[in-house]
């Protein structure tokens, strides 16, 4: 995919384009605000990624304006700042997501591609099914070759957003973020031993597991199957 | 003399007795007027009622004759007498003036004594065309209008004086109060944050003023020290995991696993800036304006709830009692996270088999929330200390974490407005959290 990267550090600018052009997307690197305004609204990208410092234009204030041109390019906004309003603020700007620095580059992947596959708001998605696996969000429902399975909230929604980015890799503070509705990341295990949970529950009587761990990044949905 | 003019304080003190010293000359202005106006009525009526008096006697003889009498009575010297007849001539009455028109009026008349004088009187024409004059000489009213003249005058010199005297005091006073305070402040702006304000017992509007300004700076101090502590933080603890990390990755290519390791330090080394960061946002203030109504009690359950899996999975045990509709005043991400901090310390410092127990309930105006747990505790000289930064116990040195978990929990409370405490009950070890609860 095509990704607008506005950064004014070369050095991040650089680390986040090799990891992404690594797995064969296209990244354009900005180093101002006002370029990224201007590359923003003339082109087309599949995401982007603004960092909140940026020289001549602030990133949020590039934000504000393309989406109040109608851009909707799925965006994650970059910061030094890790104040609890900071994330409000951002997403009030029109993030669809907010990373900290500094960040794991795994991370980083993880939030792009997910926000850049997500589906439009206007979809209201009520069932996913992969492989043989169909979870029913309206009968908060999950059966597994036919057979149900009976999982607990917090486990079901664990299996929806593995499902929901299918193929893709959640990491353990989407997971924070999304299931526990926290911007912090406990010392306890909570997400492992809910996810070991669901995953045993989903393997009762199958030989594989469709959930994979991905060291050091998180963990993955089997897309086909 | 400079001061004087510049002085806010001599300047109040000034006007001030000047103020005083304009309402005595007015007053005095005003006394004499009334007073000198209601002598002369009083005057006037006496006259009249001797006139009236005298008018009673027929005819010109008896009126003579009675006349003589009074001037040699025992009123001889409160009023004068004369009877004039029809062509001026004076024909009784010892009051030597020319004949006076009828009615009230001032005349000179030749007084024995004194030579040329001044009085007061009235004029009557009797039935047979002779005219009664009765009259009072004015030097009565003139003294006592002198003598309240004389008083006021007094009165406003002294004022005066007293006002110009007691200005200068005042002024002093001021200046010195108010001197005590700049010079404190002027000692803080040259770097002595440690200085405070005088405050004298007795708490009047100076010692309102001094202090609102040492909780101001008092607030100040703690910001500094807050600031003072982070970059100690940073430099001094930091150095630790830093080396750690660097002795990881020299071993990079040599022992296996050890590029996970050094990037597992890495994602340590970033927890600890983050809790650092946290902890000097919660403690920096300006949280408030972000707080709103929350459901502690859910909030409670939910984490709770989310800690369960994964404190069983380690052996040990978790139950909660929470009382609901707990309402609290706050943010829902750092109550949240000082939860998870209770929850992740009662879990790590103990050891399998301990039984953890989270409980909430609120009495009159306070959400009292506990995390219990029947471990080993803490020892009771380190009680107090396990709310500071980096703080860890000697038990405590080979568990994992960074020592600043109950520090956050600890901001948060204070944050909240309320508090947090760590006590033993036998073999009970309690963290106790209070935070003052919304209707």
């Amino acid at each position: 995919m095509r990704i607008l990267l506005a950064e004014d550090n070369v050095e991040v600018a650089a680390l986040i384009r090799r990891a992404f052009e690594e797995l064969g997307h296209t990244v354009t690197v900005i180093v101002d605000g006002e370029d990224a305004l201007h590359l923003g609204l003339t082109e087309s990208f599949d995401a982007m990624v603004l960092d909140r410092m940026l020289p001549k234009m602030e990133g949020l204030d590039v934000l504000r304006r393309l989406r109040a041109a109608n851009v909707r390019t799925p965006t994650l906004v970059l910061t030094a700042k890790g104040g609890i309003s900071d994330r409000v603020d951002g997403l009030d700007a029109g993030a669809d997501d907010y990373l900290i620095k500094p960040f794991a580059m795994a991370e980083l992947v993880a939030r792009l591609n997910a926000l850049a596959r997500r589906p439009p708001i206007s979809d209201v998605v009520t069932r996913y099914e992969v492989g043989d696996i169909v979870l029913d969000i309206l009968r908060r429902e999950v059966t597994r070759g036919g057979t149900q399975i009976d999982l607990q909230p917090r486990e079901f929604s664990l299996l929806e957003v593995l499902m929901r980015n299918a193929g893709r890799v959640v990491t353990r503070t989407m997971f924070l973020e999304e299931v526990w509705g926290f911007h912090f990341d406990p010392q306890t295990n909570i997400v492992e031993s809910h996810l070991s949970r669901t995953r045993s529950k989903l393997r009762e009587g199958f030989s594989d597991d469709p959930i994979e761990t991905v060291r050091g990044a998180g963990y993955r949905m089997r897309d086909s199957g | 003399m400079d001061s004087f003019r510049t002085s806010a304080a001599y300047r109040i003190a000034f006007t001030y007795a000047a103020a005083l010293a304009v309402a005595i000359l007015l007053l005095g202005t005003a006394v004499y007027f009334a007073a000198d106006a209601e002598f002369r009525r009083q005057q006037d009526q006496a006259i009249s009622v001797e006139v009236a008096d005298l008018i009673q006697e027929g005819g010109r003889d008896e009126l003579a004759s009675e006349i003589a009498e009074r001037e040699k009575g025992r009123m001889r010297k409160a009023f004068g007498y004369a009877l004039f007849d029809r062509d001026g001539k004076r024909v009784a009455g010892a009051l030597e003036s020319p004949r006076p028109p009828s009615g009230f009026s001032r005349i000179s008349f030749e007084d024995p004594q004194e030579g040329p004088d001044t009085a007061r009187a009235d004029a009557v024409d009797m039935a047979n065309g002779d005219r009664l004059v009765v009259a009072v000489d004015t030097e009565a009213v003139e003294s006592i209008d002198a003598t309240i003249l004389t008083l006021f005058g007094l009165a406003f010199v002294v004022v005066v004086l007293i006002g110009f005297c007691s200005a200068l005091l005042l002024g002093r006073y001021l200046r010195h109060r108010l001197g005590a305070i700049s010079s404190t402040a002027n000692a803080i702006v040259a770097g002595d944050l440690t200085q405070r304000m005088p405050v004298k017992p007795d708490g009047d509007e100076f010692d309102a003023v001094a202090l609102a300004l040492n909780a101001m700076l008092e607030r100040i101090a703690r910001l500094m020290e807050n600031l003072r502590q982070v970059s100690s933080d940073v430099a001094h603890d930091l150095r630790t995991p830093l080396l750690r990390l660097r002795g990881q990755l020299e071993q990079v290519g040599v022992v296996d696993g050890a590029a996970e390791r050094a990037i597992d330090q890495g994602d340590d080394l970033l927890r600890l800036f983050e809790s650092i960061l946290r902890i000097a946002e919660v403690e920096g203030g300006g949280l408030k304006q972000g707080f709103h109504r929350l459901d502690l009690s859910t909030l409670a359950d939910d984490v709770a709830d989310g800690f369960l899996p994964a404190i069983s999975d380690s052996g040990r045990t978790l139950e909660w009692a929470i009382e609901p509709g707990i309402s609290v005043l706050g943010n829902s991400e750092l109550l949240a996270q000082s939860i998870a901090n209770l929850l992740d310390n009662a879990r790590i410092h103990t050891p399998p088999g301990t039984h953890i127990a989270l409980s909430l309930r609120a009495t009159q105006d306070a959400a009292i929330l506990s995390i219990m747990d029947d471990g080993p505790g803490v020892k009771p000289v380190d009680q107090d200390a396990i709310f500071r930064r980096f703080f860890r116990s000697e038990a405590s040195r080979t568990t994992p974490g960074n020592g600043l978990g109950l520090s956050l929990v600890a901001a948060v409370a204070s944050a909240h407005g309320g508090s947090v405490t760590a006590q033993a009950h036998q073999s009970l070890f309690a963290i106790t959290m209070t935070l003052p609860r919304t209707a």
